[in-house]
């Protein structure tokens, strides 16, 4: 065997080390670090709607999607919804550039499972509401509250992760609040930068099972 | 589930310490009776939730001051999730002043809002008052009055117990002698962020260490709560520092 100089041996072993962490971003859900970062490129994922049709993240590389955590149950998504129009409004902006999918990672048995069909029925929702009973996909986000918001921008990189809005109590008037999803969409939508990459979410709790 | 949800919560508006007229002060206590196993939320909820808000209604010459909170406890749900909480009982404390021209009788009024939760979140509020001074309480409502004052966290030197906190870079490390164990409780704030409290709130020994994000720097105060167990009932201490570099 030839021995290799120890250049050459530093320019494969880079090559390699590459290769690898290239092939972790490339999106297999097993492998990715868990809690996605802001600036980091969004973890990979395939779940189901409530048609029985599979959504996987990848397949939307090009165009912005927004993440909505979701239980149709908890009184700060019902507030989005049912005081207001956030959702529906902030997601049919941009027809032709943004997917919206709303997860619900509820267990069986806890508040806002089984309830989703009904809620796009009652809400006439125009976007899926994908299953994630098992919570995978929420602690892969490290989704905490809902609702808990994501933006992933067209090359797959979370260019936003928080609240909704600035409005926990739910008490400034429509025009008062700052929707910072809204914000990043129209930012991105005009080729700026996301100006609030970051804030804290608020709503109830995820409801994982134990 | 509604139902049970609005009997969850029951609140009062008392005079912990009434006071003796113009010019002097006293103490209010906004007690809350929890049903079991539901809770409400600190001043800082945490991961999820909502704090308490109460909006006070008082004649002229009545002057009332921010609240003073009791200590709450670590509640960590499925998914890592971490919040402040109260339950079973808990008060907050007002301080109350009568000017020199308030009138009497006083009669102060409150309007209270709280997200209360068992497995699901239920938003409550409520519009209690007191005319001074009040009835005097029964032993329950006393009891637990008492219980949420010894909770209510003091300075290091009027709470009995030696703690001393010593920024390292960006981790405030906190040590009393003697302590069992410690859990650090922070308050609410937009640039003192402390990092992975789930793991690292708390700590059995005399020591606790709380890193910080690099946003810490530019917080005017790092403030919370060091509650230090060792034999005994736990202690409170109020935690107030100024933020890290600035010696």
């Amino acid at each position: 065997m030839t021995t290799l100089s120890s250049k050459w041996m530093a320019r494969v072993a880079t090559g390699v080390a590459l290769a690898v962490s290239a092939a972790v971003f490339a999106g297999s859900e097993g492998e990715q670090k868990k809690g996605a970062q802001v600036g980091q490129p969004a973890p990979n994922f395939t779940l189901v709607d409530t048609n029985g049709k599979e959504h996987t993240l990848s397949s939307y590389q090009g165009k912005i999607v927004v993440l909505e955590w979701f239980n149709s149950e908890c009184p700060f998504v019902k507030r989005q919804y049912e005081t207001y129009t956030t959702m529906k409004d902030t997601s049919s902006k941009y027809p032709d550039k943004v997917v919206w999918l709303a997860i619900n990672s509820g267990a069986p048995g806890k508040q806002g499972h089984g309830k989703d069909k009904q809620a796009v029925e009652s809400w006439k929702l125009k976007y899926p509401v994908l299953n994630d009973e098992t919570g995978k996909v929420g602690r892969l986000y490290g989704a905490k509250t809902t609702p808990h918001m994501f933006v992933i921008d067209a090359n797959g990189v979370i260019q936003y992760a928080g609240a909704i809005d600035d409005d926990p109590k739910g008490e400034k008037s429509y025009g008062q609040k700052v929707n910072y999803v809204a914000q990043a969409l129209a930012e991105l939508a005009a080729g700026k930068p996301v100006s609030t990459k970051e804030t804290k979410p608020y709503g109830c709790s995820v409801k994982y099972g134990g | 589930m509604e139902e049970e949800a609005k009997r969850a919560v029951k609140v009062r508006l008392v005079c912990e310490r009434a006071p003796s007229g113009p010019g002097s002060s006293g103490t209010l206590a906004l007690v809350f009776e929890i049903a079991s196993h539901w809770h409400i939320y600190w001043r800082n909820a945490g991961d999820t939730g909502l704090p308490i808000s109460v909006e006070f209604e008082a004649p002229a010459g009545v002057k009332i001051g921010p609240a003073q909170w009791p200590a709450p406890m670590r509640l960590v749900s499925p998914g890592e999730i971490l919040d402040y909480v109260y339950e079973n009982s808990t008060a907050l404390f007002f301080p109350i002043e009568f000017s020199s021209h308030a009138a009497s009788p006083v009669t102060i009024r409150a309007h209270v809002d709280w997200l209360v939760c068992r497995e699901a979140c239920v938003p409550g509020s409520a519009d209690v008052s007191l005319t001074l001074p009040g009835a005097p309480l029964d032993d329950s409502e006393a009891k637990r009055v008492a219980q949420a004052r010894a909770r209510v966290p003091r300075p290091a030197n009027g709470s009995g117990a030696t703690v001393r906190a010593v920024w390292r870079g960006l981790e405030l490390n906190f040590e009393s002698p003697g302590a069992t164990s410690l859990t650090f409780f922070p308050y609410e704030s937009d640039e003192a962020q402390a990092i992975n409290l789930l793991e690292r709130g708390v700590a059995n020994g005399h020591r606790l260490s709380i890193g910080y994000a690099e946003s810490v720097r530019s917080a005017d105060r790092v403030r919370g709560v060091l509650e230090v167990r060792r034999e005994g009932p736990p202690l409170f201490v109020l935690i107030d520092e100024p933020p890290p570099g600035s010696e």
